[in-house]
C-alpha cells in the first residue's frame, strides 16, 4: 500500500495503519490463492458461459435448462449440464451484514465482518478483480459499485468504517434487489451471523409458493443467477448473551419484539443445539450446490480467521 | 372423597396464612429483567416446536404441584381421607397376643388365628379409619385404611417373652369427632385391663393343656435337688409324662403323671446321684408331654443348677448391654468391670471368665473368655464371610430358639479349617440342628490345656436372643464350660427386669409371665438384693409373688404415642407425617418436571 493511501486512512478506528500492514501480510500469505479463485488475474477455471467445453455435471433444480446437453440425455438417460469454461475476470460481490444483531452480544462480530470484507476486497483488488461491496440489512444499505484497481481499497475501507449496525436482516430482499440489475456471474461472499428472519426462505419456497411463478428459495435463485456463494457464518461463542437464569424478558435487537422466557441450563442447551442444527442445515444446503460454508469464531485473531476462511472456503490452492 | 376432619383450627389458619403470603409474593414478585439479544428467532422456533409438549407438561406439572400442595396441607393440618366415601365411625381393634393365644382350638387354628379372623371380618365391615393394636407392642397403627389394616393384622404373632399389657390407645382427638367402635379380641386369660367402652370378643374355648408351672434347681453342699410343678389346666383328666434331662440330652428322670382336672402336681427330685452328669451339663430341662396338648409354650422349662461358689466374671467397660444385665441378675455370679488393657493381665486369681462384647484386647487374655462378635485380632480366627439375616430366618417351630433373629453373622472357619475351633455341642443343643451355622464356636476341649475361648459370631444386641427363654441358660452354660466343669453358675431362665414404684426388680417368669401370674412361685425374689440372694427353700410352700399386682411398666410404643400426642397441636400424627413425606416427594417430582418444561412462557 502506498504511503498516500495509508495517510488517507488517518483517524479510522477499525482500519488503522497496523490493519493495512496486516492486509499486506495477508496478501503475501494468500499468494497460494487458487487460480481464478478471486477472478481477474488468471484465466478463470470457473464453469460458466464461455465457448470452450469444460465438463459435465448433473442437473440440479435452478440450473438454466439452456445448458442441458440433450444429446447426453438421449444417450445416458440422465440430465447433464454442459459446462463451458468462462473467459475473463469475474466480479467479487462482498455482502456484509449490517443489521443490529451483528453487534450483539459483542461488537467484535461486526468488526470482524467488516475486516474480513476488507481483506477479501484488498486481495481481489490487488489481483485486478472487480469488487462490489454491499452492506445490507433489510435491503441494500450501501453499495460501493463496481471497483477495480488496488487504489480503490481506501474507498472500501472508508465505507466499511463509516457503516453502523442497525435494523433487521433480510438477505433475500437485499440480494434480489441487488441482482435485479443484470450482474455478471461471480463469487458472492456473504459475511453474516445468519440471524435473519427469512432464513427459512433461503432453503425452501415460502408456504403456498410452490405454484408456477412462485419465488424460488434463495439458494435456488442464486444458482439460477449463476452465482457462486461463500457463506461466512460469524459467531461469538465465547460471549454469553444471557448470563443469568430465571425469568427474563428477551428483546430482539433487530425487531424490538419481546419474548418472556424462564432460562434454565437445559433451555440454554436446547438453544445452542438449535443453533447448531440450523447451521448444519445451511452447510448441507451449500454443499449440495458445490458452495462453501464457513462457520467462524469472530473472537479469533484476524489473520487466523481470514486464512482459515480462505482454506475452508476452498479458495487456497 | 370426604375429608374427615381438620384436627386443628390453628392449622387451618396457618395454611390460610401461607396461601396469602404465597399469593402476595406472586403479585409482588420483581419484574423479569429485560435483556436485548441479537435475535429471538431461535427462541421462537424452540417455542413453536415445544408448543404441544409444553402444554401437557405444564398441565401435568400443575397437577403434580397441586397434589403435592394437597398432600402437604393434609400432612400439616391432619386432614384424613375417610375410606369408602361414607366416612363411617372409627374402629379401634386390639388383639391379645399373649402366650395363651398360641393355644390350638378345636379344628386346628390357634386362638390368635381365630381372633385375627374375627377382627378381619370387623375391619372389612368398617368404613372409617382403623386403629390397630396388639398387647405385646408389635403393632401400633392409627388411621389405617381397611386394606392396610387387613394387611397388617396378618403380621401378628404371639410373643411369649413379652409382657402382655393393654396398649395405650390414643383416643383423644378422634373421640371428639365421632364415637369409635372399640373391640378387644382375647381369650380372656391375660389380665388385660381394657378401658371402658371396649367390647370384648372372646376366642376362648376349653383346651387341653398341661404345663410346667414351676421348675427350680438348688444346691446345698453336696445336695442337689430340683423342684418341678405341673398343672393340668384343662377340664378333663389327663395322662402326661414328665421328663427331666439336661440340655445336652442326658435323661435324668422320666415319670408318668395322672392329673385330674385343675390338679397341680409338684415334686422334689434328688439329683445328687446324677452329680457327674449335671457337672458336664448343668442346665436342666423339664418337659411335660401330653397327647392333644393345645399349648406347647408351657411344656418346657429350664433351670440351671446353682454354683457352690460365686463365679467371677470379668467384663470390659461399663456399658449396660443385654448380656451384662442378665449376668448382673444371675445369682452366684460376681461381675467385675475392668479396662480393656487390664483384661490382658487378668489371671485365674482374679477372674474365672472374661466376657467381651464387640471388643477384644490386642493380646489374648490368659483366662477363659466368651467373645461376642469380636473384632479382628491376631489371636482370633478371621471370619470368612459376613452373612445376612436370611441365613438365620425362621428356625423350625418348637425349638428353644424359635423365632431367633440375627441381623448379621460372621462365618468363622469350621472344624475342618481350624481344628482349634469347634462348633460347641452346647450351642448345637440350643440350636437343635435347625440353623445352618453353629451359634457358638469353642476353642479347645474341656480337658485341654491352655486358654479356652468361645466365640459368639454375632452381636447379641443385633439379635432378639435376649428375648429368648433359653438365653440365660445358654449364657450360664457357656460360662460354666469356660470356667470349668466343677463349678456351675446359677442362671434362671426367663429373667426379666421390671420397674415399679418400689424400684427395679428382677423377676423370674420362666418363659412366660402369664403362666406364673396365676400360680404360686417356688422361689422368692426381692428388690435390692443385687441378684446375690440365696435360693429359697424348695417346695410349694415357698413365698409367692402375685404378678398381677405389678403396675404396668415398660410398654413398647407408649413413648411413640406420647410423642405423637405432644405434637397434637398441629394434629401431626404418624400417618400425617407420611403424608408430609409424600407431599415432599411429589413436590420434588413436580418441581423437576416444571423446571424441565418451563422456559418459554409466551
Amino acid at each position: 500500500m502506498r504511503p498516500a493511501q495509508a495517510g488517507s486512512l488517518a483517524g479510522m478506528r477499525l482500519f488503522g495503519e497496523d490493519f493495512l500492514a496486516r492486509l499486506e501480510r495477508l496478501r503475501l500469505a494468500a499468494r497460494r490463492l487458487a487460480p481464478g479463485a478471486l477472478r481477474g488475474e488468471h484465466r478463470s477455471k470457473r464453469r460458466g458461459r464461455g465457448i470452450e467445453f469444460a465438463d459435465y455435471r448433473p442437473y440440479v433444480p435452478g440450473d438454466d435448462i439452456r445448458d442441458l446437453d440433450w444429446g447426453a440425455y438421449l444417450r445416458f438417460d440422465k440430465l447433464l449440464l454442459r459446462l463451458l469454461e468462462e473467459e475473463g475476470d469475474l466480479p467479487l460481490y462482498v455482502f456484509v451484514d449490517g443489521s443490529a444483531s451483528m453487534t450483539l452480544p459483542d461488537p467484535i462480530k461486526f468488526d470482524r465482518a467488516r475486516q474480513m470484507a476488507a481483506a477479501f476486497a484488498y486481495i481481489a483488488l490487488n489481483h485486478h478483480d472487480r469488487v462490489h461491496l454491499v452492506v445490507f440489512d433489510q435491503g441494500v444499505r450501501a453499495d460501493s459499485g463496481a471497483l477495480r484497481g488496488s487504489g480503490q481499497i481506501v474507498r472500501i475501507l472508508r465505507q466499511l468504517e463509516s457503516v453502523a449496525s442497525a435494523g433487521a436482516t433480510d438477505l433475500r430482499l437485499a440480494l434480489t434487489r441487488f441482482f435485479s440489475v443484470r450482474r455478471r456471474p461471480g463469487l458472492l461472499v456473504v459475511l453474516s451471523d445468519l440471524l435473519s428472519a427469512d432464513l427459512d426462505a433461503w432453503l425452501e419456497a415460502a408456504p403456498g409458493g410452490d405454484g408456477p411463478g412462485a419465488p424460488l428459495p434463495l439458494f435456488d435463485w442464486l444458482r439460477a443467477m449463476s452465482q457462486d456463494l461463500l457463506l461466512v457464518h460469524l459467531e461469538t461463542p465465547g460471549h454469553d448473551e444471557l448470563e443469568r437464569f430465571g425469568e427474563t424478558l428477551l428483546v430482539d435487537a433487530e425487531t424490538g419484539e419481546e419474548l418472556r422466557v424462564d432460562l434454565t441450563p437445559g433451555l440454554l442447551e436446547e438453544h445452542r443445539a438449535e443453533l447448531d442444527r440450523r447451521a448444519d442445515e445451511i452447510e448441507a444446503a451449500c454443499r449440495r450446490r458445490g458452495w462453501s460454508y464457513v462457520r467462524a469464531d469472530a473472537d479469533r485473531p484476524f489473520d487466523d480467521l481470514v486464512m482459515d476462511t480462505f482454506r475452508r472456503g476452498r479458495l487456497l490452492g | 372423597m370426604i375429608f374427615e376432619r381438620l384436627s386443628s383450627p390453628l392449622a387451618v389458619a396457618l395454611l390460610a396464612g401461607i396461601a396469602l403470603v404465597v399469593i402476595a409474593l406472586y403479585w409482588l414478585r420483581p419484574p423479569a429483567p429485560a435483556v436485548t439479544v441479537a435475535s429471538t428467532l431461535t427462541w421462537r422456533r424452540l417455542a413453536e416446536r415445544s408448543k404441544r409438549t409444553r402444554r401437557w407438561r405444564r398441565l401435568l406439572s400443575l397437577l403434580l404441584s397441586l397434589a403435592a400442595a394437597a398432600a402437604m396441607a393434609s400432612a400439616l393440618a391432619g386432614l384424613r381421607i375417610a375410606p369408602r366415601g361414607a366416612g363411617g365411625p372409627p374402629l379401634v381393634v386390639v388383639v391379645d397376643t399373649s402366650a395363651t393365644m398360641a393355644a390350638a382350638t378345636v379344628g386346628g387354628p390357634t386362638r390368635l388365628e381365630r381372633a385375627i379372623a374375627l377382627a378381619r371380618a370387623e375391619i372389612a365391615r368398617s368404613s372409617g379409619p382403623i386403629d390397630l393394636y396388639d398387647t405385646t407392642g408389635q403393632l401400633i397403627h392409627a388411621g389405617l385404611t381397611v386394606a392396610h389394616a387387613l394387611r397388617l393384622i396378618g403380621d401378628l404373632s404371639v410373643h411369649p417373652a413379652r409382657a402382655s399389657l393393654f396398649p395405650a390407645v390414643a383416643l383423644g382427638a378422634r373421640a371428639a369427632a365421632r364415637e369409635p367402635k372399640r373391640l378387644l379380641f382375647s381369650d380372656g386369660v391375660s389380665a388385660l385391663e381394657a378401658p371402658a367402652g371396649f367390647e370384648r370378643r372372646s376366642v376362648f374355648e376349653p383346651a387341653l393343656n398341661v404345663g410346667v408351672v414351676a421348675f427350680e434347681a438348688a444346691r446345698s453342699g453336696s445336695l442337689v435337688q430340683a423342684f418341678v410343678e405341673v398343672l393340668n389346666g384343662s377340664l378333663e383328666p389327663v395322662v402326661a409324662e414328665l421328663l427331666l434331662d439336661t440340655v445336652a440330652g442326658e435323661v435324668l428322670v422320666r415319670r408318668p403323671l395322672q392329673l385330674a382336672p385343675a390338679e397341680r402336681w409338684s415334686g422334689v427330685i434328688d439329683l445328687a446321684p446324677l452329680a457327674d452328669v449335671i457337672a458336664s451339663s448343668p442346665v436342666l430341662r423339664a418337659r411335660v408331654t401330653t397327647p392333644g396338648d393345645a399349648l406347647a409354650l408351657d411344656d418346657r422349662a429350664f433351670a440351671p443348677v446353682p454354683l457352690g461358689r460365686p463365679l467371677r466374671v470379668a467384663i470390659a467397660g461399663a456399658e449396660a448391654t443385654a448380656v451384662r444385665r442378665v449376668l448382673g441378675l444371675v445369682a452366684g455370679v460376681s461381675l467385675h468391670a475392668y479396662a480393656l488393657d487390664e483384661i490382658e493381665t487378668l489371671g485365674p486369681d482374679r477372674a474365672d471368665v472374661v466376657v467381651l462384647e464387640e471388643d477384644a484386647p490386642e493380646r489374648a487374655p490368659s483366662v477363659p473368655a466368651l467373645l461376642i462378635a469380636p473384632p479382628s485380632r491376631r489371636w482370633l480366627p478371621e471370619p470368612e464371610a459376613r452373612l445376612g439375616p436370611s441365613a438365620w430366618s425362621a428356625p423350625a417351630a418348637g425349638t428353644a430358639l424359635e423365632g431367633l433373629r440375627v441381623e448379621s453373622i460372621d462365618r468363622y472357619p469350621m472344624a475342618d479349617a481350624d481344628p482349634a475351633f469347634l462348633a460347641s455341642p452346647t450351642s448345637e443343643d440350643f440350636v437343635e440342628a435347625q440353623l445352618p451355622l453353629p451359634l457358638l464356636l469353642r476353642r479347645g476341649d474341656a480337658g485341654s490345656s491352655g486358654p479356652r475361648w468361645v466365640i459368639v459370631p454375632f452381636a447379641i444386641e443385633g439379635s432378639n436372643l435376649p428375648e429368648r427363654e433359653a438365653f440365660p441358660g445358654m449364657l450360664a452354660t457357656v460360662l460354666l464350660e469356660l470356667a470349668g466343669a466343677e463349678s456351675n453358675p446359677v442362671v434362671e431362665p426367663g429373667i426379666q427386669e421390671v420397674s415399679h414404684s418400689r424400684g427395679t426388680e428382677a423377676g423370674r417368669f420362666a418363659i412366660d409371665s402369664r403362666r406364673f401370674a396365676e400360680v404360686e412361685q417356688p422361689t422368692l425374689f426381692d428388690a435390692g438384693d443385687g441378684g446375690a440372694r440365696a435360693v429359697a427353700p424348695l417346695g410349694p410352700a415357698a413365698s409367692a409373688v402375685n404378678h398381677s399386682e405389678w403396675p404396668p411398666v415398660r410398654f413398647e410404643g407408649r413413648e411413640t404415642l406420647a410423642l405423637a400426642s405432644s405434637a397434637g397441636l398441629f394434629g401431626i400424627s404418624r400417618v400425617s407425617w407420611r403424608h408430609l413425606l409424600l407431599g415432599i416427594a411429589l413436590a420434588v417430582a413436580g418441581l423437576e418436571l416444571w423446571t424441565r418444561s418451563r422456559g418459554i412462557t409466551e
